[in-house]
């Protein structure tokens, strides 16, 4: 199957969300990734991208991050770097889905799907950067 | 992401169509909670062309329905594309509202007392 990389330079703007996503689903389609998996990769890179874009930066300046796709041995790898202030996205409050509409926060949906969708997440700080890894297994 | 409204009866019917993520939600925020403090309390919402949907879009319909809570009105969602379904399943919205697969079951489930 081979190992294959992509490099995915953003800015911090919203309207990068959809740019990613079109990326995203080139390079997956020419790897034959399956329309489902493509789906959630693309709803967490969202989520993921849309907390940095959002928190990353106080000021109102442009700012610039990476995402770096891997696809080996049936695994999907997203890498994204930020060199935003250091914030840990998997220390959030679990969402209880159970609750009732009127109980439910605002908050905490997005990280919720990312642990819904995707097979692992980690994050660590280092070198001054958030370093937060997305893993999806592509089934056999 | 575009979005009209339209009443019917006591029903406004909303749809909303493309994508609604971080860079539009605020749009749809504008569009669809102020009418609920101004008095619509049944609304339908029509999700046969919206494409794609992020946290960002899911948290505007989870405070419309909050609103509606409190107001003892309801929120149905109607014709929605199987990942835009997956997402309110994920989400743990089911219960809170009631998706059909076409208009009119929809609009018949808000015309019930």
């Amino acid at each position: 199957m081979g190992v294959h990389h992509k490099k995915v330079p953003l800015k911090n703007k919203y309207t990068e969300i959809e740019r990613l996503q079109k990326i995203v689903t080139n390079f997956c389609q020419h790897y034959n990734i399956p329309a489902e998996i493509l789906f959630h990769l693309n709803v967490v890179l969202d989520e993921m991208v849309t907390n940095v874009i959002s928190y990353a930066w106080c000021d109102n300046l442009t700012h610039h991050f990476n995402i770096y796709l891997e696809i080996k041995n049936g695994l999907i790898t997203a890498t994204i770097e930020d060199d935003g202030k250091p914030f840990n996205p998997l220390l959030t409050e679990k969402v209880d889905v159970t609750r009732q509409i009127e109980e439910r926060p605002i908050g905490g949906l997005g990280i919720h799907l990312a642990k819904t969708m995707m097979d692992c997440l980690e994050y660590k700080y280092q070198k001054n950067k958030n370093i937060l890894t997305i893993k999806k297994r592509v089934k056999k | 992401m575009q979005i009209s409204k339209q009443k019917e009866g006591n029903v406004l019917v909303v749809k909303v169509a493309g994508r609604v993520d971080a860079a539009t939600s605020k749009a749809l925020e504008t569009e669809m909670l102020p009418p609920i403090d101004n008095g619509e309390h049944k609304i339908l919402v029509d999700c046969s062309n919206l494409e794609y949907i992020s946290s960002a879009g899911l948290r505007i319909f989870l405070m419309a329905a909050k609103k509606l809570k409190m107001a003892r009105g309801k929120i149905v969602l109607c014709s929605m594309l199987p990942p835009i379904k997956t997402m309110f399943e994920i989400a743990g919205f089911s219960a809170a509202f009631p998706i059909f697969n076409t208009m009119e079951e929809g609009e018949k489930e808000l015309r019930k007392k």
